[in-house]
């Protein structure tokens, strides 16, 4: 079942919990029978009706836990059971669990934590004390599937052993290529088809009938004891545009068919019967489903009181039993709640180059107004000043929120490396846990697209390189699964997306050792922890021992290094051995427009990213602690390390009397460092244009902007400007000592 | 009648393995070594599928894909793409202009034996 | 011309005989549909012959099934009297072959 599917689960069960205790909370007067009939009823109904979507996807810890719910429920309803107040509240707990059951089966878990597991075995226990059961004897029968066997009554499994496979495809299946006939034969191949029926319901008459567009459906029993859903599923994933397909496994639960029969569009009664020629149900099974469906539908007629139960509308008017006035009461209130739904969720399909011409017409606005500002000032009229104050603050505001629709969420990007992670620690004999934080972090949509491929290696070298095998582990003192850590975070201006895993760490020795074989470095050099690191992001460098499955792949750490290069990021490795290693991806939040700090030295404007700007001062003696040559101040006690930019750019200095040197100290990954400049300027929206070739190489400079006047300037790439302050100052004055 | 299975792809060996599988499995096999090749193949004969890789010089999978579906006597064949893991967007591309099934490379040929059979059982 | 009348066919007595012949895939589906449509409106009864038919698909069954239905709804005849190995072959994978009566097995 895809994620889509499981929202709409989720969002089914959020209704009825909120039905459940609306009718909890009116069982307040169990004197009045008819008031509190009603609220067992509503109640019986929630659960009943959350047991068969759960059953549906599999949940089986939502399922086994609303069965016994329900049978209690169901007790009460038949008066062999008397409602009281210790009852109301273990429902009030008993939902309020369901609740987190369907919060924990949404978070893809699997397998319940100790709490709820707990919590589980508690509220079973007392609801079997009630059933006259003991809680031992129901762990036993393991849940509903097993204990149908044993009682012919309960509505749960079918009795077929057959996978059910339901398809319907869509007008564009044939056009595309996509016959179903190649897919119903591949089919087979897995298991063998027992029994198919043709569904030609769709096809239009005659005058209508477009002989290009598909019409068809199958309903098809399939014996196949050995294969799982995946393989099935996966036979279909080539029509996956063209066809809707829902697949049972055998024994499933009734409340799966009577689902997959309301999502069908022909009526239930043909669906049951065509269903009982298949072999899918038995006669009695059929009538169980659709009487199901009838008592709902007597309910809409009597009153229309059950406006909860989602399924009712598309039953009922599928069956055309009921009046439409009498129907349209009854969905009523379900359409309200699915408009709602709707409103939140609206959105609009915006083809991407759109959006793209969009940013750059932003950018050429912001531009142009840049120069309308200059030229107004220099006129000088109040009235115009104001009239410019208004449109810069409205251009302002329109390019942030054009730049914010290309945000995504990272999370998306990160949850597909749950799956890899999964099948590549199995196929490495690795038992590996991948925890992920930070997944709601924005970023811009073309730095998703474009870090997803190196993101994708270093969780891949991570979990071949990095963890270490269950044996290595335990004897190493350490848990056996390992864990690979995928956070992301906002800092500065920037993103930061760190890769970090509990594994055996980089060998400083192996690493130089390698390098010294590979020419990378000479031996005898001295080489700082740092700079050993960074050497596996050299082109030409592996460390791996082994060849494993994994390498050999045609992208080395260099290639991850350019590619995270190019969109003007930084990597960072840090490493303990024996304890793990942790790479760190520096990004900008985006390509397009920053908010820029402009500065000018000698006849030069550049630009520093505002973010990173931590404060401006004037350079005057009192900081530079007497010494003139020096290339530190001393500011409020800490050692801070400056350049001159007249001196990194070969610009001319200026050194007239009246001049007065500024500072401007930025930070960066933790770093701090100063540039001084001849003169500060103010804030600028810096629209970022590419370089061109002849600055390509100028790794100081990450890209040019238009001023207002026309002007060129050039944005300071500050991360890499950092590093070379610091290196020149041949100290590491980062506050921890450490790098991140 | 055995079916006709039109393979594009730049790599010689990929031509040859993919040849070699497919008549292994009794498909009859033309082949061509980028997209405008494939077109001047496509001329007069019937293929009941059309195997193309996405990136290569001349015309790429994608293009190729449009052209096919311009053709009246082609335009309902299926096209399987042979694309990478980090090809994601492309497929997106490539399905979106018609392209319905795809492989994923590296592949074995069982593979994309099975891939075949969904579509030309 | 995929779609053949064949001789016995007469308006007078309302019926039609025709063939289909060579290809009943969707490359040829439109012309056939619009080949029928012509012939619908003269006559109350349909025999048709897919015994030279090499090549069918899905579009050519589906076609079948619209025509035969279109035709029961006006009240006419409509009977498949020879099918080729091909079209034998696809209407037993979709379990069908009872719906249409083929006078003699191919």
């Amino acid at each position: 079942m895809s994620d889509e599917n499981l929202q709409i689960f989720a969002e089914e069960a959020e209704d009825l919990l909120a039905v459940a205790e609306q009718a909890l909370l009116h069982l307040d007067d169990l004197d009045n029978p008819a008031e509190t009939e009603d609220g067992v009823g509503d109640l019986f109904r929630t659960f009943h009706t959350i047991k068969g979507a759960a059953g549906l996807f599999g949940l089986d810890p939502i399922v086994n836990f609303t069965h016994i719910v329900e049978s209690v429920l169901g007790n009460i309803r038949e008066g062999t059971l008397a409602m009281d107040q210790n009852l109301v509240s273990l429902f009030l707990l008993s939902r309020d669990h369901l609740e987190n059951l369907v919060g924990a089966a949404l978070a893809g878990v699997e397998q319940l934590d100790d709490d709820l597991e707990k919590v589980d075995s508690d509220l079973v226990g007392k609801l079997n004390d009630y059933l006259g059961k003991s809680a031992a004897q129901e762990q036993e029968s393991n849940g509903p599937a097993t204990s149908s066997e044993a009682d012919p009554d309960a509505p749960e499994g079918v009795a077929s052993t057959n996978w059910h496979v339901s398809l319907r495809y869509g007008p564009n299946a044939l056009q595309n290529g996509m016959d179903p006939a190649s897919f119903i034969g591949y089919l087979n191949t897995l298991g063998e088809i027992e029994h198919l029926t043709l569904i030609d319901d769709a096809i239009p008459p005659w005058t209508e009938f477009d002989p290009e567009n598909c019409y068809l459906g199958f309903e098809i029993e399939v014996n196949a004891p050995d294969t799982t859903k995946e393989a099935l599923e996966e036979v279909f994933e080539f029509v996956m545009d063209d066809c809707k397909v829902a697949i049972l496994p055998p024994h499933s639960h009734i409340e799966a068919y009577k689902k997959m029969i309301a999502e069908l569009p022909e009526t239930d009664m043909r669906i049951g019967d065509i269903l009982l020629a298949c072999g899918a149900l038995t006669d009695r099974e059929k009538d169980d489903v659709l009487n199901a469906q009838d008592r709902l539908a007597d309910e809409a007629i009597a009153g229309g009181e059950d406006e909860s139960v989602p399924q009712l509308g598309s039953i009922a008017v599928g069956k055309q039993v009921v009046q439409q006035e009498v129907v349209d009461a009854a969905i009523k209130k379900q359409s309200d709640l699915k408009s709602q739904r709707e409103n939140a969720m609206q959105t609009v399909r915006v083809n991407s180059r759109k959006l793209e011409s969009l940013v750059n017409l932003v950018g050429e606005l912001v531009i142009g107004s840049a120069n309308a500002e200059l030229n107004a000032r220099r006129l000088a009229d109040a009235n115009l000043n104001e009239a410019m104050e208004n449109l810069l603050r409205l251009v302002e505001e329109v390019r942030d929120t054009t730049l914010g629709l290309r945000m995504v969420q990272i999370g998306e990007t990160f949850s597909r490396f749950k799956r890899v992670v999964r099948e590549v620690s199995r196929d490495l004999g690795k038992d590996i846990d991948l925890r992920i934080s930070g997944a709601e972090t924005e970023l811009d949509k073309t730095l998703v697209e474009k870090i997803g491929d190196p993101l994708m290696h270093l969780v891949r070298n991570a979990i071949d390189h990095g963890i270490e095998s269950p044996q290595v582990r335990r004897d190493a003192g350490k848990p056996a699964t390992g864990t690979v850590f995928l956070e992301a975070f906002h800092d500065s201006g920037s993103i930061v997306i760190r890769i970090r895993d509990d594994g055996g760490g980089l060998s400083k020795d192996k690493i130089l050792n390698k390098a010294i074989e590979k020419g990378l470095v000479q031996a005898g050099q001295q080489l700082t922890e740092q700079e050993i690191y960074r050497l596996i992001l050299e082109a030409g460098f592996s460390t791996a021992d082994s060849v494993s499955n994994l390498s050999g792949r045609g992208v080395g750490m260099d290639v991850v290094r350019r590619n995270i290069e190019t969109l003007r990021g930084q990597v960072e490795i840090a490493s303990e051995e024996g304890k793990g290693s942790t790479v760190t991806i520096r990004l900008p939040l985006t390509l397009a427009i920053i908010d820029g700090f402009q500065v000018r030295v000698g006849d030069t404007q550049y630009i520093i990213p505002l973010d990173m700007v931590d404060e401006c001062l004037e350079l005057n003696d009192a900081l530079r602690s007497g010494d003139s040559d020096a290339n530190y101040v001393n500011l409020r006690g800490e050692i801070l390390p400056f350049m001159r930019l007249s001196d990194m750019f070969d610009a001319e200095r200026e050194t007239h009397d009246k001049h007065r040197d500024h500072i401007v100290v930025v930070k960066c990954a933790g770093k701090r460092a100063g540039f001084v400049v001849d003169e500060l300027l103010g804030e600028h929206q810096t629209v970022i244009r590419p370089l061109g070739k002849v600055f390509q190489n100028l790794r100081e400079i990450s890209g040019s902007t238009i001023l207002g006047s026309g002007e060129v300037a050039m944005i300071i790439d500050i991360p890499e400007m950092v590093n070379k302050v610091i290196a020149s100052g041949q100290l590491d004055f980062s506050p921890s000592g450490a790098v991140h | 009648m055995s079916k006709r299975i039109l393979i594009v792809d730049d790599s010689g060996s990929v031509r040859s393995v993919l040849g070699i599988a497919l008549k292994g499995a009794g498909y009859e096999v033309v082949t061509a070594e980028d997209g405008v090749d494939a077109l001047s193949k496509l001329d007069g004969q019937r293929f009941h599928l059309i195997i193309s890789d996405v990136n290569m010089p001349n015309m790429d999978g994608i293009t190729l894909v449009k052209e096919v579906k311009k053709l009246a006597s082609y335009k309902f064949t299926p096209i399987c793409m042979l694309t990478t893991e980090a090809g994601e967007a492309k497929m997106q591309e490539g399905r979106a202009a018609g392209a319905k099934a795809w492989i994923v490379k590296p592949f074995q040929p069982p593979k994309l034996l099975d891939a075949v059979s969904k579509l030309i059982a | 011309m995929a779609l053949r009348r064949e001789r016995g066919s007469s308006k007078t007595k309302g019926l039609c005989k025709l063939a289909i012949d060579e290809d009943m895939t969707i490359y040829a589906i439109k012309e056939l549909t619009d080949a029928l449509t012509d012939e619908l409106d003269g006559y109350d009864r349909f025999e048709l012959s897919l015994a030279k038919v090499e090549e069918v698909d899905s579009a050519g069954i589906q076609l079948l099934l619209a025509l035969s239905t279109e035709l029961e709804k006006r009240n006419k005849q409509f009977k498949v009297t020879e099918v080729s190995g091909a079209v034998s072959k696809l209407l037993a994978t979709y379990n069908i072959s009872d719906r249409f009566d083929t006078g003699a097995a191919a």
